[in-house]
């Protein structure tokens, strides 16, 4: 999933650690959520927040380095 | 105090096929986020688990807030439990109301398509006499809140469908810790 905050592109995975539902990005108040169950993430830490499990699984969500290259393109980090 | 029982039966039907509405149906944590127009907060207070091992719990025990005519809160206590293959009981009582639902929830292949299925609730449905006159109003109120949510839930199983066509194997799991495992692990200590 791709996005534009603070005048950068930034990237992160769509799927909920959890279940799979398609996280959202909140730009204004910097977090990615889950509309399924509510988890919630600051866009950057990649840490998990407001969260009780400690299942590790579930305390990431995956985002990307991105960088744009001299022609405008956009590469992700994997 | 006097009381008033009726019965009522909803049916609904989604587009998908009966295992991913299944996995659905025992998911009880997105009701406040999925159907935030309807339900404002869920609490698991206590989850006994499945000595299967095929469900993610057998009984429930919580505590949700609903939004009465959109806005209105009002706290109902309830138990759930997954009493077989595609059937759930439960009980809810709001003891400010005195309204108490017992529910018979059951799932099946739609007879037209296979692929589809119907969602089947008997509810029970027993408050003060004093609210014999609402029965009608009720009852529609509770087909409305049913529709509306099956109509909601219908993006959740969607995406379960897209999940699994992509070989995505994320499997229906409580996502928070019931509030009994903190009261017990704060006890021990």
């Amino acid at each position: 999933m791709l996005f534009w905050m603070d005048g950068q592109v930034r990237a992160c995975s769509a799927i909920c650690p959890h279940m799979g539902a398609r996280l959202e990005v909140d730009t204004r108040r910097g977090v990615i959520t889950c509309p399924w169950h509510g988890l919630t993430a600051k866009i950057g830490s990649s840490q998990v927040d407001g969260f009780p499990c400690a299942h590790p699984r579930y305390r990431r969500i995956k985002q990307y380095q991105v960088t744009r290259d001299d022609h405008g393109n956009i590469m992700l980090e994997r | 105090m006097r009381y008033h029982t009726f019965d009522v039966t909803l049916r609904n039907r989604s587009h998908y096929p009966i295992d991913i509405v299944w996995e659905n149906a025992q998911d009880l944590e997105h009701v406040p986020y999925l159907h935030r127009a309807t339900n404002s907060a869920f609490w698991m207070l206590y989850v006994e688990p499945d000595p299967t091992g095929r469900h993610p719990y057998q009984t429930m025990v919580f505590m949700v807030r609903r939004k009465m005519l959109g806005f209105l809160p009002v706290t109902s206590f309830g138990v759930r439990r997954i009493a077989g293959e595609h059937e759930i009981w439960q009980m809810e009582r709001n003891p400010l109301l005195r309204v108490e639902t017992r529910l018979r929830s059951t799932l099946e292949r739609s007879r037209d398509n296979p692929e589809h299925t119907d969602l089947v609730d008997y509810v029970r449905v027993t408050t003060p006499a004093a609210f014999r006159p609402l029965e009608a109003r009720l009852t529609a109120a509770l087909r409305r809140h049913t529709r509306i949510q099956c109509d909601q839930d219908e993006s959740f199983r969607a995406r379960r469908a897209e999940l699994r066509e992509r070989g995505i194997d994320l499997p229906l799991s409580l996502f928070n810790r019931p509030a009994w495992d903190e009261v017990f692990a704060d006890l021990r200590q």
